[in-house]
């Protein structure tokens, strides 16, 4: 099974292109998640009772700046997901990924 | 083979990623452009615009994160009214798979913030670096003091432009004249500042650098956006029944005797194409219907003496020669949920009080014996006066023979227009009818607008018999 060549000329920057093509993809979706997440969450809760319930450590710290923690904590956790999913898709051989397709066509 | 390609993204189509050349989209002049253009100063108008409205002393719309209040206009939403939000929200969405059913993706080609800014940006760089041919050459020249005028006054603008549309976004979450102050005295707090920061490079970025690549590869309605569409739908199609077989011919001459179509293969519908795609070769996802191609195609067929449209809004069914259907079931699927939910939330907003009250019953003691044999429970009302003007309200308690409610306000419990207020209150009933549990009710109403009242129902417990 052959696999159509890179484009030789430009290998290398399609290769650094390629890196931060897939930087998008873990990052792109995981932002969309985090909007909703931040959204329906910060809805229910204040960010000021999540503190004073918590442990000292963000004492000083304002709505802004607890919806921004809030925010990236769900970007985080969900980037974490498409990392996830992006590696095994990748990482999944290619006779692995034929018997998936053979499987789903019997 | 089989083996796996370390370090290398593939698929079983080939590769994930293929650099893209940059597309230098061909300015086109026509009524499609001119409905863009109108489009861009009305939507971005409103856009700058509306965050400098003020209503009643206060910003007009304002979703104020840190006070937790989203003002819109005469309406001031708290966080307990999450379900207006949600269903505006719902309702926005399902207009946008009616207007996709029924015209294809209007949303892209007029109105989605990512074209209208984009235009903008196109604006800026036509003004500063000329044409489509111009441009093209700019960029492969060496870097003569032209060349750095032009991009410098480009990226200027940009820049200046893309900071402004991030301050203003931040002004729809933290008011906007409070912000405009801190900025002009050098004030502005971390996190304004960061907001600020990290939106302009979003806008700067994908209005400036990603372009059509945002449609292609980041958004996930325009890959989703063809199961909205059926064979009545709106779109952008070239006629290749009339513009087949392509071929160069000379101006105003009939092309069928020449046995060619009317299509002249002049490519102009492709140099003006954002996405950089070949409308000929029938929908494509990547088409935003932007209608480029149809006024680049239409100035073309004005001057070859050929009828207007080659290229134009149709429908699959128009194509084939047969009747386009605009009353359709999944239309009136559409319609009758956009419907059913604009009402609802029309109902809800009428008949919603703009009033809250939380009753706690005192968790130290159950109940209390006072003078005469009484039974006395202790409550703590929370009060929210959602109102925009202050109320004061009455307290009223029913449910029991003989209940009497033993204010300590006087029957006057005043709450400022925005605001929360805790008051206690206590319930005393005769020992007789007090035993065991039952179910009281308080009510609260404003004295001004009886209209304004809210029920609570809880417990009163008295000793067992």
């Amino acid at each position: 099974m052959n696999y159509p060549a890179q484009p030789d000329a430009s290998a290398s920057r399609s290769a650094a292109m390629e890196r931060i093509w897939m930087l998008g993809i873990v990052l792109w979706p995981s932002l969309l998640a985090a909007c909703l997440a931040s959204l329906l969450f910060f809805a229910a809760v204040d960010p000021l009772l999540l503190r004073d319930a918590g442990p000292r450590l963000f004492d000083e710290l304002e709505r802004e700046g607890g919806y921004a923690l809030g925010f990236f904590f769900f970007w985080f956790i969900a980037a974490c997901a498409s990392t996830l999913s992006l590696y095994l898709a990748r990482t999944l051989r290619p006779v692995a990924r034929d018997a998936l397709t053979s499987a789903n066509e019997r | 083979m089989n083996a796996s390609v370390p370090g290398a993204a593939v698929s079983a189509d080939g590769p994930f990623y293929v650099a893209a050349g940059k597309i230098y989209p061909r300015e086109v002049r026509g009524r499609y452009a001119r409905l863009r253009g109108a489009a861009v100063v009305l939507l971005l108008g409103l856009y700058y615009g509306v965050a400098w409205l003020q209503w009643d002393a206060r910003q007009a719309l304002l979703f104020d994160l840190p006070a937790r209040k989203f003002h819109i206009f005469a309406l001031t939403l708290w966080p307990q009214d999450f379900l207006y939000l949600a269903l505006l929200l719902i309702i926005a969405a399902l207009s946008l798979f009616f207007f996709t059913a029924l015209a294809g993706r209007l949303w892209c080609g007029y109105a989605c913030p990512q074209t209208v800014w984009t235009e903008l940006f196109t604006w800026i760089e036509q003004w500063t670096e000329g044409t489509r041919a111009r441009r093209m050459k700019l960029d492969q020249g060496p870097w003569t003091a032209e060349k750095i005028t032009r991009k410098g006054l480009k990226q200027l603008l940009w820049i200046a432009l893309a900071a402004y549309t991030g301050f203003t976004f931040v002004g729809y979450f933290v008011p906007i004249r409070g912000l405009a102050g801190q900025l002009a005295s050098f004030s502005l707090g971390p996190w304004a500042t960061f907001w600020v920061f990290l939106y302009s490079l979003a806008t700067y970025g994908n209005a400036g650098f990603l372009r059509e690549q945002v449609c292609k590869y980041m958004c996930p309605y325009a890959r989703f956006q063809s199961a909205m569409f059926d064979k009545d739908t709106l779109v952008i199609s070239y006629d290749a029944a009339r513009g087949e077989p392509r071929g160069a011919r000379r101006r105003q001459t009939l092309a069928r005797p020449q046995g060619l179509g009317d299509c002249i293969d002049c490519t102009m519908c492709v140099q003006a194409c954002p996405t950089g795609i070949d409308i000929r070769h029938g929908l494509q996802y990547e088409c935003i219907a932007c209608a480029a191609c149809i006024d680049a195609c239409d100035e073309v067929m004005d001057k070859m003496g050929s009828p207007r449209g080659l290229i134009r809004y149709t429908t699959e069914h128009a194509l084939q020669g047969r009747a386009t259907h605009i009353l359709r079931p999944r239309l009136l699927v559409y319609v009758t949920l956009l419907l059913a939910l604009v009402g609802g939330l029309s109902y809800l907003l009428i008949v919603r009080t703009p009033l809250i009250v939380d009753v706690l019953r005192d968790r130290n003691a159950l109940f209390r014996e006072v003078q005469d044999g009484r039974i006395e429970n202790s409550y703590l009302l929370r009060i929210i006066n959602q109102d925009d003007r202050p109320h004061r309200y009455h307290l009223l308690a029913a449910g029991l023979e003989g209940l009497t409610l033993v204010d300590p306000t006087g029957g006057r419990i005043e709450v400022p227009s925005g605001s929360v207020t805790t008051v206690s209150a206590r319930l005393q009933a005769p020992a007789v009818v007090a035993q065991g549990v039952h179910s009281v009710t308080l009510a609260l109403v404003a004295q001004d607008a009886p209209r304004i009242a809210v029920r609570e129902t809880t417990r009163f417990i008295g000793p067992k018999s």
